[in-house]
């Protein structure tokens, strides 16, 4: 007898339908797998053999073959034993056929026949939405992922008995803890900005940064505080959409990293340095998302910028440009949506001992020319970190404790909403995300900015497109301060956090 | 025109035989640098070649001096656009030429009229560390442009850090040329990194050296250079030199010559400035600007060179400025963080880097490769 079961493969952070038919009839009691699949697929035999059989089912001494369709696509992992195991059922005639038309299923099976919870279960549950089906049979465990997709009836199911009932009619199972429908942004971040004493000038550069989606580069020595204002940053971003945050939680899903439901702060990413190109921007085969793209809609930290191999940092110039990661493997190419905020930090020297350094100029300068390159074409706002006096640390008045991130936060999702307005019908997000044109367009400055923009950037060198950064990071200024016109105080606080030339070494 | 014909061919061949022989020079003088040359770069032919040769040798060293054809090697110069002055001949520095074991030949980049129209105007040397601190690199590029500017030539010797810097003020204050000495080969652009500016300097100005073309430098060489340095100049300026160093042996040299030396101050915490600042103990004049420089060389005559030209003035500048950029660019000068700037000036954040911007259009401060601000000087 034949049966066919609907299921889903991971193909980069979407889904893919798959189609297992399961034939059983008479012969040398043999089971055969077909159809492009990886290692972990075929060894799915043993598994639903002996979850069948532990689960007091009959596994048939009869010929079976099963067959995953399309053909032409490569499968991975063991989603698929579920929908294997309930093929087998139905084609030899445990379970009726009738309800396998509107039911997808996806699942790992153990031996004991419990089910195991899958990488992108959120993927799968769009899937079925778009191919039609009204219910997908997952494992507990990805419940609440799977049930964010209004449209389709998740049912979350213990163990392969239990399917059994359920196809039989005979069991249903409760309904999964309703994904939040209605979304609320998440309590503030327990890192608080406020609490950070001094630094008022990396505080401003952060909030800069965060208001326009600006790509930052802090520099400074080490233990200066780099690495504790990066991760500060998340919670002065505007909280996620819900839209958002399915995007995030479906990516994160596919990653193996969703903590089950809905992924509802900003990610934060901070690779090691000796992260490798796919590492950093997704590869591999199957293609798995990289930092980049796990990265989305929150922060990519780099700390140690110069240490990072040349190949990994030139792999992200594209993305960072388009906000999307192609990759290309054979004849499959797969996109990975990469639209995160970087935020670099390097140290000040290459030797990293400010207090005894003695690096030449030699070494300087290889040093900067590590550190420049087409990457930094892409950050919009520098500035220097330094180490805060410990007698501050210590007694300085708490006066220092500056604006809350909740305060930060509700300031720059003012200045968010007005670039929203702004760039409506445009492609564009936000400020940094301006190309040239658009930038000399809709930047509009007072005259008084004009003449100002005129005569400081003769002083300091700015070449055509140093000139639209620091009109894009102005415009952001000004967006802070609730202005529509760009002022000349806004310029030139931009050119103050602006990048030097670098590689020219000062004479 | 014949490049060697600002030579003779006595001291062409001792050039050339020091040449061939450079490599031994060093393994043979185990001595402290400043004794290294003491004297063997003064001997005739005859004497070198006992020196430096093995006697088995020296039979095969004789007959390559005596077969050496000079019209085949001033065609070879030619073509490389290098030209050749002995010291009986015109425009070989008349300084050096009375200074202890002078150079038999000097070898140019940039032709002989141009190094008789830089030695007959004022002569200084500026030197210094090759590791300066942002502070040294400005003042010596500040000094190098204004002395330039006031019609003073600039020696020194194309070494990464002061020399550099030294170099390019001089060639962008443009009035003077300036007169690069080389530890090697004047052909040779060394170190690499400053490729470029040697090559501003060859098409500028006047590249020179004791070695023949093609040789690199040797140890010994650098503080023969200096000896060419302190001797050329009327005035040495040391920038920032830590002790001990090359700089200092180019002071010492000067010393000895009864040239003047003079050192610009640098913090006396510093060690790359310790140097620098024992000159000063010892009695060499304090520079804190190229009016110092020129006070120095013409005490008298001062009206004969012309001021700086087309610099900022200072005063006019910073009371022009508003206050808030005033107090910022007070912070800056005590060379504090841009966080103690804002803290000192008692100013937001976003204040203080707008005032910055203001006061490097007005020329004021300038950015170093870090994004760091200084004050800049001469301005």
């Amino acid at each position: 007898m034949l049966a066919s079961v609907a299921t889903f493969t991971l193909d980069g952070i979407s889904s893919r339908e798959v189609t297992v038919e399961v034939d059983a009839r008479r012969g040398l009691p043999t089971f055969t797998l077909v159809g492009l699949a990886d290692r972990a697929v075929r060894e799915s035999r043993e598994r639903v053999r002996a979850a069948l059989l532990n689960s007091g089912l009959d596994f048939p001494q009869q010929r079976l073959a099963a067959n995953l369709a399309p053909a032409h696509v490569h499968k991975h992992g063991a989603s698929f034993d579920l929908a294997i195991a309930v093929g087998l059922l139905a084609a030899t005639g445990q379970v009726p056929h009738e309800r396998l038309a509107s039911h997808a299923v996806c699942g790992e099976l153990s031996l004991s026949g419990r089910l195991r919870p899958v990488r992108g279960a959120l993927a799968f549950a769009v899937g079925a939405r778009h191919a039609g089906y009204e219910h997908l049979i997952v494992p507990e465990e990805n419940a609440e992922e799977a049930a964010l997709v209004s449209e389709v009836e998740v049912l979350p199911v213990p163990d392969l008995a239990r399917i059994v009932d359920l196809l039989r009619g005979e069991w249903a199972p409760l309904a999964p803890v309703a994904g939040r429908r209605v979304f609320q942004p998440p309590p503030p971040s327990e890192l608080e900005l406020g609490e950070v004493r001094g630094h008022a000038d990396a505080k401003r550069a952060l909030e800069i940064a965060a208001a326009g989606g600006h790509n930052l580069l802090m520099i400074g020595p080490p233990g200066a505080g780099k690495t504790m204002l990066a991760r500060r940053l998340p919670a002065i971003l505007p909280p996620l959409s819900f839209e958002e945050a399915l995007e995030v939680t479906q990516i994160h899903s596919v990653a193996g990293l969703a903590p089950g439901g809905l992924v509802d702060r900003r990610p934060f990413r901070s690779p090691h340095h000796t992260v490798s190109a796919q590492g950093l921007v997704g590869g591999a085969s199957p293609p798995r998302p990289g930092e980049l793209t796990l990265a989305h809609r929150g922060v990519l930290f780099l700390d140690e910028l110069a240490e990072f191999s040349r190949a990994a940092l030139d792999a992200m110039r594209q993305p960072l440009e388009e906000g999307v990661v192609e990759i290309v493997r054979g004849q499959r190419s797969v996109s990975f949506p990469a639209r995160g905020m970087l935020v670099a930090a390097c140290n000040d020297c290459p030797c990293g001992r400010p207090a005894v350094c003695s690096c030449s100029d030699l070494e300087l300068s290889r040093y900067l020319r590590r550190l420049s390159g087409p990457l930094l074409d892409r950050i919009d706002l520098v500035c220097q970190i330094e180490a805060v006096p410990t007698v501050e640390l210590v007694t300085g008045p708490d006066r220092s404790r500056g604006t809350s991130s909740a305060e930060v936060r509700d300031q720059v999702a003012r200045a968010r909403r007005r670039q929203v307005d702004r760039l409506a019908s445009t492609g564009a997000h936000c400020n940094a995300d301006m190309d040239g044109s658009l930038t000399r367009r809709l930047v509009e400055l007072s005259s008084d900015a004009a003449a100002s923009l005129l005569g400081l950037s003769q002083g300091a060198a700015l070449s055509g497109r140093g000139h639209d950064r620091v009109l894009r990071v102005a415009r952001t200024i000004a967006d802070l301060a609730v202005r529509e016109e760009v002022e000349a105080r806004d310029v030139e606080e931009a050119l103050g956090y602006r990048l030097s030339p670098f590689g020219r070494v000062a004479a | 025109m014949n490049a060697a014909a600002g030579a003779c061919s006595g001291c062409l061949r001792r050039s050339l035989l020091i040449g061939r022989l450079a490599p031994r020079i060093a393994g043979l003088l185990g001595k402290p640098p400043e004794k290294r040359k003491g004297g063997l770069l003064g001997l005739g032919c005859e004497e070198l070649v006992e020196a430096l040769v093995v006697p088995a040798e020296r039979h095969d060293v004789r007959r390559w001096l005596e077969e050496l054809d000079l019209d085949a090697v001033s065609a070879e110069l030619d073509e490389a656009g290098i030209e050749a002055v002995c010291r009986h001949c015109q425009p070989y520095p008349t300084a050096l030429a009375f200074a202890a074991d002078p150079p038999p030949v000097l070898w140019l980049l940039g032709g002989r009229q141009r190094l008789a129209d830089a030695l007959s105007a004022p002569v200084v040397t500026v030197v210094g560390t090759r590791k300066p601190s942002p502070y040294g690199r400005e003042i010596a590029y500040a000094l190098g442009r204004d002395l330039a500017a006031a019609g003073v030539t600039v020696v020194s010797g194309l070494a990464l850090g002061i020399d550099a810097a030294a170099h390019r003020g001089a060639l962008d204050g443009r009035r003077a040329s300036s007169i690069a000495v080389m530890a090697n080969g004047p052909d040779v652009p060394y170190p690499r990194t400053n490729t470029l500016l040697w090559r501003r300097l060859v098409d500028d100005s006047v590249v020179m050296s004791e070695l023949p073309p093609g040789l690199r430098p040797y140890r010994w060489s650098f503080p023969a250079r200096n000896r060419i340095m302190a001797a050329t100049a009327e005035l040495t300026v040391v920038v920032e030199a830590a002790e001990p160093s090359g700089s200092l042996i180019t002071a010492r040299f000067a010393g000895q010559l009864g040239r003047g030396v003079a050192a610009v101050p640098g913090r006396v915490t510093s060690w790359s400035a310790a140097g620098a600042n024992g000159l000063l103990r010892d009695g060499a004049a304090v520079v804190r600007g190229a009016q110092d420089v020129l006070a120095e060389l013409a005490p008298d005559s001062r009206a004969m060179l012309r001021g700086p030209r087309d610099l900022p003035e200072p005063a006019n500048e910073v009371s022009a400025l508003d206050p808030a950029a005033r107090r910022v660019l007070e912070a800056v000068e005590s060379e504090e963080g841009l966080e103690a700037i804002g803290r000192r000036a008692r100013l937001a954040a976003s204040d203080v880097r707008s005032a910055l911007a203001r006061l490097e259009g007005a020329g004021l401060v300038l950015r170093d490769p870090l994004g760091r601000y200084l004050r800049r000087a001469g301005g």
